[in-house]
């Protein structure tokens, strides 16, 4: 099974990101077995998208063969996205490999909403001056 | 006449400017006031009226017919919004808020598997306040787009303006599409912009943006007494544009715009009289 993880860096001594749609990096976890397999690091083609960043990012996991994510929020449209791709998303945070670790022992909550509105992952300016996308 | 009032930076005090030049010429004049800063209208706040929904805007939204779809991937390929999502062997997955009714997709699909349907994406408003019509077009939450919702409005308002002596058309800040669209076809803009560092470089933007469109401009001032006004004189210089109008920062101008009422001073008068 191959899950994805919000990520800060390239490594899996990295944090996770707090932001799904808009984390600069997605770490793909293949596990079998109850152990990591394989590991491989994309970067989120929605990182730097004025607008729609959730869903773009929900597709980018979903064209890696992932069944699972791991993050901390997720705005309403990526949340939609992730649900019509049948693809369900854990609440973890701190390092990647710890964060994988709890996943496989099933110590992560399962999130079944979005845990905040869209452009949260934008920071404290959000969309405002910059106008249309 | 048409007039646009704009001026780049946010909170320079356009919408304060366009209802008290609103409330000034319709002293003896029709005047229809258009609020076209669709992301948050507020001139009906400033005129202290209610809004009533005339309409809704609609787009064109696809609706995809699966048994004709094969999977391609082409309509989420061509669509620059990011509307349509394609992983490899699903059905495409629509996100209607960032849809704009292109119908790019409706093009390049091959088996003809996408059809029309319709989305509400903003709201047009009427309002009225003795000689002052008010129409205020408002982006529904949640969308991005909001152009399309500024000229629905300019549609909306297109037979009824040779009824008004002045149509004065409230943009929002920025130079961004929304902006352009607002601009277009107007015979004259103003310019408010405030005497910061802030104020005069986004002058000089919509100074710039104007100019492009082909459009006569001129430049007021707001809060002009809280600063040299030597800046701004310098970049209005610089397009060829004059101030016609500096309205002071003034105890006495707050208070009125403290009670929701549209200010009245001399240099609204200045500035009406000068249109006329």
């Amino acid at each position: 099974m191959k899950i994805a993880i919000s990520s800060t860096g390239r490594d899996l001594e990295s944090t996770v990101d707090i932001r799904f749609g808009r984390c600069p990096f997605f770490v793909i976890v293949e596990i079998e077995d109850n152990e990591i397999k394989s590991t491989k690091f994309i970067e989120n083609p929605a990182g730097k998208l004025a607008g729609g960043a959730g869903p773009t990012a929900a597709e980018a996991v979903a064209n890696e063969g992932v069944e699972k994510i791991i993050t901390v929020n997720v705005g309403p449209r990526a949340f939609g996205v992730l649900q019509q791709l049948g693809i369900e998303i854990y609440q973890g945070n701190g390092k990647i490999k710890d964060v994988v670790q709890l996943f496989i022992e099933g110590k992560l909550v399962k999130i079944s909403g979005a845990t905040g509105p869209m452009h949260l992952g934008l920071g404290a300016g959000r969309r405002h001056g910059r106008g249309g996308p | 006449m048409i007039i646009a009032i704009t001026g780049g930076k946010g909170g320079t005090g356009k919408s304060t400017i366009a209802v008290a030049l609103a409330t000034e010429l319709a002293k003896d004049k029709n005047v229809l006031l258009v609020d076209a800063d669709v992301d948050c209208p507020n001139d009906y706040l400033l005129l202290s009226v209610k809004k009533k929904k005339i309409k809704d805007v609609t787009s064109m939204l696809p609706k995809f017919d699966f048994d004709k779809c094969i999977k391609c991937g082409s309509c989420a390929n061509v669509c620059r919004e990011h509307a349509i999502l394609f992983v490899k062997e699903k059905y495409p997955i629509l996100v209607p808020e960032q849809c704009i009714g292109c119908k790019a997709c409706m093009t390049v699909c091959p088996t003809g598997a996408i059809l029309e349907e319709k989305q509400v994406i903003g709201y047009i408003y009427g309002s009225e306040k003795d000689n002052i019509k008010l129409v205020t077009g408002e982006l529904k939450e949640g969308f991005e787009e909001s152009s399309p919702i500024v000229n629905a409005v300019k549609t909306h308002i297109y037979n009824e303006k040779e009824k008004y002596d002045y149509v004065i058309i409230d943009t929002a800040a920025g130079t961004h599409c929304s902006v352009i669209s607002a601009l277009r076809d107007v015979d004259y803009a103003i310019a408010v912009t405030e005497p910061t560092p802030l104020g005069e470089h986004d002058l000089a933007l919509i100074l710039r943006l104007a100019k492009t469109l082909g459009i006569k401009t001129d430049v007021v001032i707001n809060r002009a007494t809280i600063a040299n006004n030597k800046n701004s004189e310098n970049v209005a210089k610089k397009f060829g544009v004059e101030i016609i109008a500096r309205v002071p920062y003034s105890e006495e101008i707050l208070r009125q715009y403290s009670k929701g009422e549209p200010i009245k001073h001399k240099s609204i008068e200045t500035l009406a009289a000068k249109l006329k």
